[in-house]
């Protein structure tokens, strides 16, 4: 492999990435509690949902389950990535409906989620709250 | 070196022309979340770099084969005419090699370190195929192939059909191709196969590890068929969550350097050599844990 094999590369890698984008692809929401509740069970091996709320049109959700756990979803794309809060669970308020999620997980990062309504954010934070 | 090209570097460009090929296809069918760039990027830096970690580590991985070779039990020649039947025979026997290797990366989690990366993409398409690691040659992923020196192939035509090994496995990387005809998906290993291998549905996990032929697969009990009832989730058990190219190439040899850390001295080596999700309190899930709790809701 010599230098303009690596150039040649580059230009292959940034053309497609560029046409990914370019066809608008990469798009996706949540369409309800109950596909969060599906996408949690099957990502958290041993977590059984009991409700979820959808936040910021579907980019994210929050997922009670039936042992007192939280799991929190995210997308990733055009896909979904999900991790289960360890208590206590750090939250801080963000403008009226956003909450601060901390996931505890470096790389998975802190999580603003945007609730449907203050009074949905302020009931689901004092449920993570409990959670401690 | 080797007298022969690597057939991985002629193939590149059409690599390329097929990804932009099915870019357009998705799009056009609008299945929107086949691709998205932040995940193509990654897998493609992954793969660029994992070209430069193998050219680096090249040298070096040529020169053991040579000299396991000077211990081989035949002499096979070169010349395709006179020995055609060899070149055959090395590449069935490579594709073998290939699937001991694969199966012991889904099951060894030194090995599975350096291959995970190409698993840790939750999406399936084509620059999944290039989603490559960094890290094969601290892995040691290449004694899989010592055998075949040792039979008496030549090093060069091993690495040679290795790398049309590597480039069929390319265009199985697609949710574009539905069902190959029956013939071929009895024999070959096809996008049907490989998008069971890639899937975290516990139906499907840990299995299908074939590269060129499916019937390794079926001949060692570990083939099991895309079904069209259940909807594949692709990825890791435990995703990422994160387009970070170098933490995607390091991060279970970080898990893997923590674990060792912590653990109790006599359950130290086991967090190298045991199957990934292993621990020593039975805390985390492996594949046949989150399988066994499956068939015990009474699935299947």
């Amino acid at each position: 492999m010599n230098a303009w094999q690596i150039i040649g590369s580059l230009i292959a890698v940034v053309a497609v990435i560029v046409a990914v984008r370019m066809m608008g692809l990469g798009e996706a929401s949540i369409a309800d509690a109950a596909e969060a509740c599906d996408l949690a069970e099957a990502m958290v091996p041993g977590f059984i949902a009991r409700e979820a709320v959808i936040c910021g049109a579907g980019r994210g959700a929050l997922i009670a389950g039936t042992n007192g756990e939280f799991v929190i979803l995210k997308r990733l794309g055009s896909q979904y990535a999900a991790r289960r809060l360890a208590a206590p669970v750090t939250t801080q308020l963000r403008d009226e409906t956003v909450l601060h999620i901390e996931s505890g997980d470096r790389w998975f990062g802190k999580i603003n989620l945007s609730f449907p309504d203050e009074a949905t954010r302020a009931a689901w934070r004092e449920r993570l709250d409990q959670a401690r | 070196m080797s007298e022969l090209p690597n057939p991985v570097d002629y193939a590149v460009p059409a690599f390329v022309v097929l990804m932009l090929v099915e870019i357009w296809l998705v799009r056009r069918r609008k299945q929107t979340r086949a691709y998205s760039p932040g995940d193509t990027a990654t897998s493609l830096f992954l793969g660029l770099g994992s070209t430069i970690a193998g050219v680096l580590s090249a040298g070096l991985i040529y020169a053991l084969a040579v000299w396991v070779h000077a211990f081989a039990l035949f002499d096979i020649g070169m010349d395709l005419r006179g020995w055609w039947w060899a070149w055959i025979a090395c590449f069935v026997l490579d594709d073998l090699a290939y699937y001991v290797f694969h199966r012991s990366a889904h099951r060894v989690r030194w090995f599975w370190a350096s291959h995970v990366i190409h698993h840790s993409s939750q999406h399936y398409n084509l620059s999944t195929a290039l989603r490559q690691t960094w890290t094969g040659f601290l892995s040691i992923a290449f004694i899989f192939r010592l055998p075949l020196f040792l039979i008496g192939f030549p090093p060069a035509m091993v690495f040679f059909v290795a790398g049309l090994n590597l480039i069929y496995q390319f265009w199985i990387h697609t949710e574009a191709i539905g069902r190959m005809p029956r013939w071929f998906e009895a024999v070959m290993n096809t996008p049907s196969h490989h998008r069971v291998h890639h899937a975290t549905n516990a139906r499907y996990l840990d299995r299908n590890y074939a590269g060129v032929f499916i019937v390794w697969d079926r001949m060692f009990g570990t083939f099991e068929p895309e079904t069209d009832d259940e909807r594949i989730r692709y990825g890791l058990v435990h995703n990422l969550g994160s387009f970070n190219v170098v933490w995607a190439a390091v991060h279970e040899w970080v898990g893997i350097a923590k674990d060792v850390w912590r653990a109790p001295w006599r359950h130290k080596l086991n967090y190298v050599i045991r199957e990934p999700g292993w621990s020593h309190d039975g805390s985390r899930a492996t594949s046949d844990t989150i399988r066994a709790a499956w068939l015990e809701k009474g699935n299947r």
